[in-house]
């Protein structure tokens, strides 16, 4: 009788042992002392250390950077309190030296870490390790991150001209004009608008207009002079470009500056009354943002002083004044 | 009947809990390399009608964060972190060192948060161990997110008595929350809570 239960429990251990070995995931047990027990063979794999050299060592003195990790203290939880924690991957990047080809140690799996206590039966903490390779959720997680990150990139570009669009722009006025407003700095405002577009559109058809309007804005963009500066498409030929830290006269110089940009292009425009080539008019206003000024009020006095500019007959740059005479 | 604690107990459980919040701010200042500080100021006991009252004050937000375990011992106990859902993700994205904002948190925040609690409770439990000399067993942490009623079974007679809750403050630089720790025991456990504290303090007398 003693024999046959002394052969099924043999039975059981191999079993079970067989079975941790064959487990998907790495396993590692250690005793109380912290001493490896058992070191199944994805570990083997995933280390290239084999169980003959793991069983029977500290784990702190196999992996000794991990002497004061957190999975160091998770280990001294189970071991002294009965605890389980957990690892993630985000808050611990790869702390076991486990490779897909150990030969090729170029980069760590991805690692999610469940570390829990056993009790033994006559009381005493042993604790198993459980590592999950996650390295392909990871990918997954960073790929969509991506896409998500290049979708919104993209719900502020204008599809034509490939430079931001008008949400993007009054997201970009409000944040610079709160900026503005706690560093008591100017700020200024230039709306551009083509002169004659519609007979441009009209006598050379929409894909030449397109591509009027390309250039036009790759011009106001190469005009720019400091990387704070934002070109936006307001509109179907209108231009609203914001200036943090510049003053009336910068602004005036630069807007002046974009005018000469997009004349020297020598767009061929024969029904312009202008030049025969593309012109922009051009509104600023400016503000120190103590006046109280909102920036939509901001907006309307350049878009006040474009159409002075169109009055005036194009091609020129109007500065907005409290009083402005035609 | 009142299950209450005196002053002295009160504050004997707020020691113990601040000893262990503090050790676990100080495995996450390690993890994110930037200054955590956390603090438990207040213990409170809620039971029987005063059970209704706590779902009002743990609705710290429409929809809260909770980071779960349970604890097995001579007391036992289902312990849960609260914190207001924005919150939440400003603290994990902010320890991820992470600006993109979606809504919801992705599965990998949602581990990194469970990882948080984790080790924020663990702290409480082996603190707990320390002083009262006993040991727990535990379950891994689970992440929940709802309402209060929905995250939380004050109303199920069947997840205990009554209800320990720790007020618990989170700060980082430039982000501040407050939250709750909750324990729901029974009224066995609560009677070897209180006898344990009891002993705590003879010993130290």
């Amino acid at each position: 009788m003693e024999t046959t239960d002394t052969t099924a429990l043999a039975e059981k251990f191999y079993i079970c042992t067989a079975a941790a070995h064959k487990i998907n995931i790495g396993a590692v047990v250690l005793n109380n002392a912290g001493e490896i027990w058992f070191w199944n063979r994805w570990l083997e794999e995933k280390s290239g250390l084999p169980a003959g050299t793991a069983v029977g060592k500290m784990f702190l003195e196999l992996f000794p950077e991990l002497n004061n990790s957190r999975l160091a203290s998770a280990i001294n939880a189970a071991l002294k309190y009965g605890l389980t924690s957990l690892l993630s991957q985000s808050l611990n990047k790869a702390p076991l030296p486990l490779f897909e080809n150990p030969s090729n140690r170029k980069e760590r799996l991805q690692q999610a870490i469940h570390v829990t206590s056993i009790e033994s039966q006559n009381g005493e903490h042993f604790c198993l390790i459980q590592v999950n390779d996650i390295s392909l959720a990871v990918k997954k997680e960073r790929l969509l991150r991506e896409q998500a990150e290049k979708l919104r990139g993209l719900a502020y570009i204008d599809g034509l001209t490939g430079i931001p669009n008008r949400r993007r722009m009054d997201e970009y006025l409000a944040d610079e004009f709160r900026r503005a407003a706690r560093s008591n700095e100017p700020i200024s405002v230039i709306m551009a608008d083509i002169d004659h577009f519609k007979q441009y559109n009209d006598g050379y058809g929409h894909q030449a207009g397109d591509f009027c309007l390309q250039r036009i804005a790759n011009a106001i963009k190469a005009a720019l002079r400091r990387p704070a500066d934002l070109v936006a498409r307001y509109g179907g030929e209108e231009f609203a470009i914001v200036l943090p830290d510049t003053p009336m006269d910068g602004a005036a110089a630069l807007a002046d500056d974009i005018r000469k940009h997009v004349e020297n292009l020598s767009i061929t425009h024969e029904t312009s009354e202008v030049t025969g080539c593309v012109t922009l008019s051009l509104g600023v206003s400016s503000t120190l943002p103590n006046s109280r000024l909102s920036e939509g009020a901001l907006l309307s006095q350049a878009d006040s002083a474009l159409y002075l500019a169109k009055l005036k007959g194009r091609n020129r740059v109007v500065i907005y004044r409290e009083h402005p005479q035609v | 009947m009142t299950f209450d604690l005196s002053e002295l107990q009160r504050d004997a459980l707020i020691e113990i809990f601040n000893i262990g919040v503090g050790q676990a701010a100080s495995s996450m200042s390690q993890i994110v390399g930037e200054p955590i500080v956390l603090s438990v100021p207040a213990v409170e006991i809620l039971y029987g009608d005063n059970r209704a009252d706590a779902i009002n004050m743990l609705t710290l937000s429409p929809r809260i964060c909770a980071v779960s375990q349970d604890f097995i011992g001579n007391i036992s106990a289902r312990a849960f972190l609260i914190f207001p859902e924005g919150k939440t993700r400003e603290i994990v994205r902010r320890m991820l060192g992470d600006s993109v904002s979606t809504d919801e948190l992705s599965e990998m925040e949602q581990e990194a948060l469970s990882e948080i609690g984790n080790i924020i409770l663990n702290s409480c439990m082996s603190s707990l161990s320390d002083a009262f000399q006993t040991s727990f067993c535990c379950t891994p942490p689970a992440y929940h997110l709802g309402a209060t009623d929905e995250v939380l079974p004050i109303n199920d007679p069947q997840e205990g008595d009554l209800l320990m809750l720790c007020h618990i403050d989170f700060s980082m630089p430039e982000a501040q929350i407050n939250g709750y720790l909750v324990f729901l025991m029974t009224l066995s456990s609560f009677n070897a809570l209180v006898k344990q504290v009891d002993q705590f303090l003879l010993g130290i007398a």
